[in-house]
């Protein structure tokens, strides 16, 4: 599963999914805190669209930066959770300034 | 007279870009830019670091440009000569290179051949060095893994394809001419500066609207695909650190986490 999903974690949602291939949905499966107002336990936030599948596609990717850490003495040092969790929260401040102006009548 | 080292970015719009060009900027650096002409502002991701050129002390510059358009990058090479060049632009999407297949290629491809040409024409083969944004698409369908540097390459997209045509004529440069001309094999690497259409932006930014109640749900194809997800401002120091080496060398750049 995608890890991208754990940004939901950030926003006090968990995710469940069921079914699979083009039928595979995700359902909110709990909710904690004020981030998620508009959601409900139940509700399908996920589903597959056939449109967006490629002609070929990559299925998996995986690295290994041993020749740039052993010459450079480079390393990653930011993970992928605190990278989810920082693009989440600043959409999150998006979303929350379009609200605003939404409120306001201006059109997004 | 200054000593300050002169790098070009293209793609300094980007993600990549606008990480790279802070980095280079707090290294004292100045710092060029090349931006497409669009009738709407592209500039967002840089807006925070560029200053009105008629300051004083301004480190940052844009010009006006495209990878495919030859006359203009040699003269703005010829105008700035760079000690090191980025080359980040690209049509870097990998499912719109199926839709726009003959102009990725002409960016990705041909656009990388134009810039190492014009470092030769120009005669700045011993003074401009060359980063190459190469990707792990190179690998697509995967031989191996984990990969590495010596992984053979299996391209599953046009993007992909001309990526590779990019990776070897940048190869081919620093063998035939001995430019100083490395590329950078960069497995997935995200940020909030990601591009909307990107699945992990696509994942962040919709969940963040479905929860404050401004869309309702979330719509992607293959969700199955697994990637090594890094930060581009992690990656982008590595961009930096392989021009400063004593010789030229390509690297892969990952975290080493599947996920």
């Amino acid at each position: 599963m995608h890890s991208y999903w754990r940004s939901a974690l950030e926003l006090g949602i968990t995710i469940c999914f069921e079914g699979e291939g083009l039928d595979e949905i995700g359902i909110v499966e709990s909710i904690k805190g004020n981030d998620a107002p508009a959601l409900k336990v139940g509700d399908v936030i996920f589903r597959v669209e056939k449109q967006y599948f490629r002609p070929a596609e990559v299925e998996a990717l995986l690295g290994s930066s041993k020749k740039a850490e052993d010459e450079l003495g480079w390393s990653a040092e930011i993970t992928v959770q605190e990278i989810c969790a920082e693009m989440v929260r600043e959409d999150l401040k998006d979303v929350k300034r379009n609200l605003l102006l939404k409120k306001y009548d201006h059109e997004l | 007279m200054t000593n300050k080292k002169v790098a070009l970015i293209t793609g300094i719009t980007g993600q990549d870009g606008s990480y790279l060009a802070e980095f280079l900027l707090e290294k004292g650096y100045e710092v060029h830019g090349i931006k497409r002409r669009a009738s709407s502002f592209n500039t967002q991701r840089i807006d925070h670091i560029y200053k009105d050129p008629h300051n004083k002390n301004v480190n940052l510059f844009l010009h006006y440009g495209d990878l495919t358009d030859s006359s203009n990058l040699t003269r703005i090479l010829k105008e700035i000569e760079p000690d090191e060049v980025y080359n980040l632009a690209a049509q870097s999407h990998v499912a719109v290179s199926f839709e726009s297949p003959e102009y990725t290629a002409d960016v990705v491809a041909n656009g990388t051949l134009r810039l190492l040409e014009a470092i030769r024409f120009l005669g700045l083969e011993k003074k401009t060095r060359f980063y190459q944004a190469s990707t792990s698409e190179l690998f697509g369908k995967v031989q191996e893994s984990p990969q590495t540097e010596t992984t053979p390459f299996h391209p599953r997209s046009p993007y992909a394809v001309a990526k590779m045509y990019a990776y070897w004529i940048t190869i081919n440069y620093r063998e035939s001419y001995g430019i100083y001309a490395c590329n950078g094999i960069l497995f997935n690497h995200e940020s909030p500066r990601r591009g909307e259409t990107f699945v992990t932006r696509k994942i962040t930014r919709g969940l963040a609207s479905i929860a404050q109640g401004l869309e309702k749900c979330l719509y992607l194809g293959n969700i199955n695909a697994l990637r090594d997800w890094g930060h581009a401002k992690d990656y982008v120091r590595m961009q930096w650190m392989m021009l400063q080496q004593d010789k030229p060398d390509d690297f892969c750049i990952a975290t080493g986490g599947l996920h």
